[in-house]
């Protein structure tokens, strides 16, 4: 009987704590988790995969991404608030933070964040196709049992599913 | 405790809100939850020279699930709340507070309604508080504002020139704008873009809900040459911290912030979609 339980307890713990997939560019710092990694500084340095990822260059059909040119990274973060109607309780409610045109696909935060506050942040690669500017979608958590609201597609803006973290 | 019970609760209310307006019982006036996807490189060649106009009438304004309207309407979402949060709070308690609940039920219920009753507003007050909101709203200064926003946006981001077209620049016929006399200038595109909604939102069942800004806007793309639609899409802002009705009309400042905060993450989202984002290639399903 204890045996048959020790799954139905360990299976979910085990899930809450490996990474979630994403929606764009995956976080490789911090890791994308359902409870947001509580970091150790207020200068946090974050860092993501590099555009564009092999997978891209795989599953290319339509050839587009080998004649992507000139990739840099859009940054954002904004402090996080409560959200009213509780989908993933938090909101971004201000864009504290903003990069364009980011060389690599990391960066050292410039300024001293607030302490023990949620933040909620997002990246992106801006690149050249054909001569003219153009981005990929802004990474998102795919939180497991997400609503509509949540997709990366919804029409609902602003998302409620940046990534996440917390200042210690 | 009780934080995590009225979150309970919360979670319960969105969950129901939500299957409600999957279901089609209500909700927003977007046709589809889910964005088309971006135009085609095919079409974006041709965004060099962009027209950009905006919609010819005032937003619809409603309060959705605003405060109760008078003693009877606050007595009986109080009952409502009474009974919710009754129940809320016996299942922190486990099974036994479960049990316990539906004998107690009744006893938050009429608590609930007479806190309801003699909290809830006269209607009358209410919809005066609603009219004086829709009164401060300047229908023709939002359309305008996510117009230039979305045609400045679109200038910083792309390499496109655009050009805001004046209200009365193009023919309309049968209450359907017509763009076909831009060609001669040289226009071979009109982003047509109408806030058709702002409402305040609140939750159900509240006496005296916190209401959240919520902003529907419509885009289409147009070929000038044969008014053909090149795209469409519909947008919803949704705001963030809440206020009650009193709060959002004593400080009018508040809601004028807000709907620029919502013009200007509608005006970036049009501008990514219209002109920039490229989506993943998808990998295939065998």
């Amino acid at each position: 009987m204890i045996r048959r339980l020790v799954p139905l307890v360990f299976l979910p713990l085990a899930a809450c704590a490996a990474p979630l997939d994403v929606a764009g560019l995956r976080p490789l710092a911090p890791e994308p988790y359902s409870h947001p990694p509580k970091l150790h500084s207020l200068q946090p340095e974050l860092r993501w995969e590099s555009f564009p990822r092999p997978t891209d260059l795989k599953t290319d059909r339509s050839g587009w991404v080998s004649r992507v040119r000139h990739v840099t990274y859009d940054l954002r973060i904004w402090r996080g608030s409560r959200d009213p109607y509780g989908y993933q309780e938090v909101y971004p409610a201000e864009l504290v933070y903003s990069r364009t045109a980011l060389a690599m696909p990391e960066h050292l935060v410039e300024i001293e964040l607030a302490p023990d506050t949620q933040y909620l942040w997002s990246v992106r690669a801006r690149f050249e196709l054909d001569g003219q500017s153009r981005v990929t979608p802004w990474g998102v958590l795919l939180v497991p049992g997400h609503s509509v609201v949540d997709d990366p597609r919804s029409v609902s803006v602003p998302p409620r599913s940046y990534y996440r973290f917390v200042t210690p | 405790m009780l934080t995590n019970a009225r979150s309970a609760i919360r979670r319960a209310v969105v969950l129901l809100a939500s299957v409600a307006v999957l279901a089609g019982c209500a909700g927003p006036t977007t046709t589809s939850l889910l964005l088309p996807p971006p135009p085609g490189e095919d079409i974006r060649s041709g965004l060099t020279k962009v027209a950009i106009a905006s919609g010819r009438f005032p937003p619809k304004f409603e309060i959705v699930d605003g405060p109760a309207k008078g003693a009877g309407q606050g007595a009986a979402r109080g009952a409502l709340l009474g009974a919710a949060y009754t129940i809320g709070g016996a299942s922190l308690a486990g099974p036994i507070g479960l049990v316990a609940s539906t004998f107690l039920v009744p006893v938050g219920a009429v608590g609930g309604s007479i806190v309801g009753g003699v909290t809830a507003e006269p209607a009358a007050k209410v919809e005066e508080r609603v009219a004086a909101v829709a009164r401060s709203l300047s229908p023709r200064t939002i359309q305008n504002d996510l117009v230039n926003r979305v045609a400045e946006t679109g200038r910083e981001q792309t390499s496109g020139a655009f050009t805001v077209m004046a209200a009365t620049s193009a023919v309309t016929l049968n209450g359907r704008a017509e763009y076909r006399s831009l060609v001669e200038d040289g226009i071979r595109t009109v982003l047509e873009i109408s806030v058709i909604e702002l409402a305040l939102r609140g939750r159900t069942a509240e006496i005296d809900p916190s209401l959240n800004l919520a902003m529907t806007v419509k885009t289409r793309l147009l070929r000038t040459a044969d008014d053909a639609e090149l795209y469409k899409s519909s947008l919803t802002y949704s705001g963030g911290r809440g206020r009650t009705l009193a709060e959002w009309l004593d400080d009018g400042a508040l809601l004028r912030a807000e709907i620029d905060r919502a013009t200007e993450i509608v005006a970036e989202k049009i501008v990514d979609e219209v002109f920039l984002v490229v989506p993943f290639p998808r990998p295939v399903k065998h």
